[in-house]
């Protein structure tokens, strides 16, 4: 049975007390597909991230 | 199929209140977004769209530090994955397409953006002209249209999606029907407002 639309965000946090856990096919995906869904995974995405900060940080301090 | 781990339930009035004090760019979408709509079937994690613009991504990894955000990951206890050695900032957020997350407020996912029928991107700009505001106590909130929520739903057509369907059609034929009547409103008034022009002295 469907509702009216809630009037206040306080109406809708409300309603939102009845809901159900997410599921475990909510994961992190990349931008080139890859799915975070175990500690490998994401050990090697943050060591990429790692490394694109340095890039960053260098190109940042060549350009001054 | 529910999430083994498990972290804080969901306090959407504080977790919109983080987002909007940052001055985060983003619209609700997704099951929370069909919750604000009216429908019954409601999952706790709040899906929201936002501008991918790397300054609002730095505004979003300051409002996720402010909530304590760590990764929300399969067979990974909240403990375990608090343990990551994950640092939120906007190079990261940057490199995901999807990010799911545990945070003081409950789970949130954050999407780079929606997808239409056909399975095209429809991104936040796009989003945003569709649709609805909510207002909190000093703030307001962004929501996806239902013909968006649907849409994507529709090109998911994951078991949970194709389940959620039929309410948010239902919701939809309201949501047109209210706005025609509105529109039916909206022409009778300037009709009215017109005939009292040309009857004035």
């Amino acid at each position: 049975m469907i509702r009216q639309r809630a009037t206040t965000v306080a109406e809708w946090a409300e309603r939102m007390h009845s809901a159900e856990p997410p599921t475990e096919d909510d994961v992190t995906v990349l931008l080139d597909g890859r799915r975070l869904d175990s500690r490998e995974s994401i050990e090697a995405w943050l060591k990429e991230v790692e490394a694109l900060r340095v890039l960053e940080a260098a190109t940042h301090d060549a350009f001054q | 199929m529910t999430l083994s781990s498990s972290g804080p339930p969901l306090d959407l009035n504080r977790l919109l209140e983080v987002l909007t004090r940052n001055e985060v760019d983003f619209v609700v979408v997704g099951g929370s977004a069909a919750g604000f709509l009216g429908a019954s079937r409601l999952t706790e994690d709040a899906d929201c769209v936002v501008r991918r613009e790397r300054a609002n991504l730095e505004r979003l990894a300051s409002a996720l530090r402010e909530l304590h955000a760590r990764l929300r990951v399969a067979r990974m206890s909240d403990e375990e994955a608090k343990a990551l050695p994950v640092k939120v900032d906007g190079m990261m957020l940057e490199t995901t397409g999807n990010s799911t997350w545990t945070t003081d407020a409950g789970p949130v996912d954050v999407l780079a953006d929606l997808k239409d029928f056909e399975g095209r991107s429809v991104p936040y700009e796009d989003l945003l002209t569709r649709s609805m505001i909510v207002r909190g106590d000093g703030f307001v909130v962004h929501v996806a249209s239902v013909d968006d929520i649907i849409a994507a739903k529709t090109f998911a057509n994951r078991d949970k999606d194709r389940e959620a369907l039929p309410e948010l059609l239902d919701i939809q034929e309201r949501e047109h029907s209210q706005r025609y009547e509105q529109y039916e409103s909206d022409v009778a008034f300037e009709v009215h407002e017109d005939l009292n022009r040309d009857i004035e002295p």
